[in-house]
């Protein structure tokens, strides 16, 4: 009866963290436009949200699957062009988001099905290798206005909160797609993916139909990401949404924070758009070396990120109330 | 050999230079435990990898139940029924030895949702002795039960023919025996067996008919008892001086 009780205890322990919390910091950002924020955090709200989506969708591939791409600047760019330019059409944003989605799930197909027949790194570095020559195409293309960048003019008036609000809808969708996907078949065909692919071929996993349906999905979700920044920003160009840089830091958030985790990519997330501007502005010369640095310290001493490091400070505890 | 279940022809396969298989035949009849011996080097992993799909032979056919099989891929031939355990084992190492099973359960023939795998994994796992295990993290766990998370696993996809390599590899002498038994439970059940093993005792106690293999060729088939009396079978293993004593 008292062992019943414990379980129960720890049980609601477990809830009280994993679902209220999340609910209560939702309910917090939800408000944030109401109370009357200064504009400048409610960017920089916005700018985390952009980053931490991207970081989900990336943890799909890369921490779901194993697959660690460096070319996710393309559907994240895609996306961003294909909004402004549907916008500056005269679509809806929101169809052109969805559109955007579409787009970059496309090009997805289109880059996974040469490319998930490596494995790797052979993997990782065909997928720099689309990314630089997305990029190089990009800059050339005069319709888009090429290394001068796309501008978006829309009629609408421009309202911060529907940006925040927009930001912060994709998020929540993509985090509790990812809590799906974590808790489904499919998600467990990626992890045995992840963990052995020819063992998983073994007992029936079609791993090539997995990995273009993953990578589907979260190239939609980036694409959509790069659609409402590029609303945003109201000006996009090459060497932002597709530099080689946006690859590694949407790499990074999930790294940070703990791969194939559901909160880790948040965590990254969070950290990475505080951050980043202050990095940028402090050291505009070494920030790449800064963030080079922080990912071969974590691949070295804490492969597991901040939940890695979170599970192991909770173990000794256990450990201690067992005694 | 109609009744055949798994039918290899004249099945040939080349590294490089070197000839790991050289126009191999046999068939295996339904609901029996045919057993592949030889010593090392002789290609019994290798012809594994041809009839589970790992490998594409240079020549000659695989035959599931009369279709042939030689061109599908190891998942597609899971769905049709044929899967295989591994020599060197290979489990989901991130996965709980539960969770190992549900992949067998959701991707294999009968393709089940998670809910509904997760009880029939759980009978899996009190079928081979791994229950108390069934929240462990696959990697933590004895070689013993990863070997028999294997069998679970493979079972778990619901195959006709299981092939078994090499699965008392590295065990003792009980381990062994519970494995034994394990795969005449798993017989009575309807599937057919091949397996591969190096422990020649444990072949000769479990199987119908026994295969050996020497330098990739076919060197004999027969009863256990048959095989063991086999003059060839002795050379190939103990030498010519051995052989000579057999026939006399």
């Amino acid at each position: 009866m008292r062992a019943a009780s414990s379980i129960a205890g720890s049980l609601f322990r477990a809830v009280r963290i994993q679902v209220l919390l999340p609910i209560a910091v939702w309910v917090t950002l939800a408000a944030i436009p109401w109370v009357g924020v200064e504009p400048n955090l409610v960017r920089l709200l916005f700018v985390t949200f952009i980053w931490t989506i991207t970081g989900i969708a990336w943890n799909l591939v890369g921490g779901f699957a194993g697959q660690v791409s460096f070319g996710f600047a393309v559907f994240y760019g895609l996306g961003a062009y294909a909004a402004a330019i549907l916008i500056n059409e005269g679509v809806h944003p929101y169809l052109a988001f969805g559109a955007a989605g579409l787009v970059a799930s496309f090009a997805s197909l289109i880059v996974g099905v040469p490319t998930f027949r490596l494995r790797g790194p052979y993997f990782a570095i065909a997928t720099i290798g689309v990314s630089e020559t997305v990029r190089v195409i990009m800059t050339n293309l005069s319709v888009t206005g090429g290394a001068s960048g796309y501008r978006i003019v829309e009629k609408r008036a421009f309202n911060q909160a529907e940006h925040f609000y927009s930001a912060l809808v994709l998020l929540t969708v993509s985090f509790l797609l990812s809590v799906w996907i974590a808790r489904s078949k499919f998600g467990l065909a990626l992890v045995a993916i992840r963990d052995d692919e020819p063992a998983a071929a073994d007992v029936g996993v079609n791993a090539l139909t997995n990995k273009l349906a993953v990578h589907g999905v979260a190239a939609a979700l980036a694409g959509m990401a790069g659609g409402v920044y590029a609303r945003y920003a109201a000006f996009i160009h090459p060497q932002g949404v597709f530099a080689f840089n946006t690859s590694v830091y949407i790499l990074l958030i999930p790294v940070i924070g703990g791969l194939g985790t559901l909160f880790g990519p948040v965590l990254g997330g969070v950290i990475f758009g505080i951050v980043e501007e202050q990095l940028v502005a402090t050291f505009p010369e070494a920030h790449l070396l800064i963030y080079g640095a922080l990912l071969i310290l974590i691949v070295l001493l804490e492969p597991g990120g901040i939940i890695g490091i979170a599970r192991k400070v909770r173990l000794p505890r256990r450990l201690r109330s067992a005694t | 050999m109609s009744g055949s279940v798994l039918q290899i022809d004249q099945v040939s396969i080349s590294f490089g230079g070197l000839a790991a298989l050289r126009e191999v035949s046999f068939a295996v009849e339904e609901k029996e435990i045919y057993g592949m011996i030889g010593p090392n080097g002789a290609g019994k992993t290798t012809l594994f990898g041809v009839i589970a799909g790992a490998l594409r032979p240079s020549k000659g056919t695989v035959r599931l139940r009369g279709h042939d099989i030689t061109r599908k891929t190891a998942y597609q031939r899971v769905h049709g029924g044929v899967v295989r355990t591994h020599q060197v084992v290979a489990p989901f190492r991130t996965m709980t030895v539960l969770e190992n099973v549900l992949v067998g359960l959701c991707f294999g023939r009968r393709r089940l949702g998670r809910a509904k795998a997760r009880d029939q994994a759980m009978d899996l796992l009190r079928g081979v002795g791994l229950e108390s295990f069934a929240h462990e993290r696959a990697d933590v766990v004895s070689l013993g039960n990863q070997k028999r998370l294997e069998l679970a696993r493979a079972i778990g996809t619901h195959p006709d023919v299981l092939l078994c390599d090499e699965i008392c590899g590295g065990l003792s002498l009980t381990e062994t025996q519970a494995i034994l038994d394990l795969l005449r439970s798993i017989r009575s059940r309807g599937t057919t067996i091949l397996y591969v093993e190096h422990d020649v005792k444990a072949i000769m106690s479990v199987c119908d008919r026994v295969m050996v293999l020497n330098s990739g060729e076919r060197l004999a088939e027969g009863n256990p008892e048959a095989i063991q009396n086999n003059p060839a079978v002795v050379e190939a293993y103990l030498g010519r001086a051995a052989a000579k004593k057999v026939q006399r």
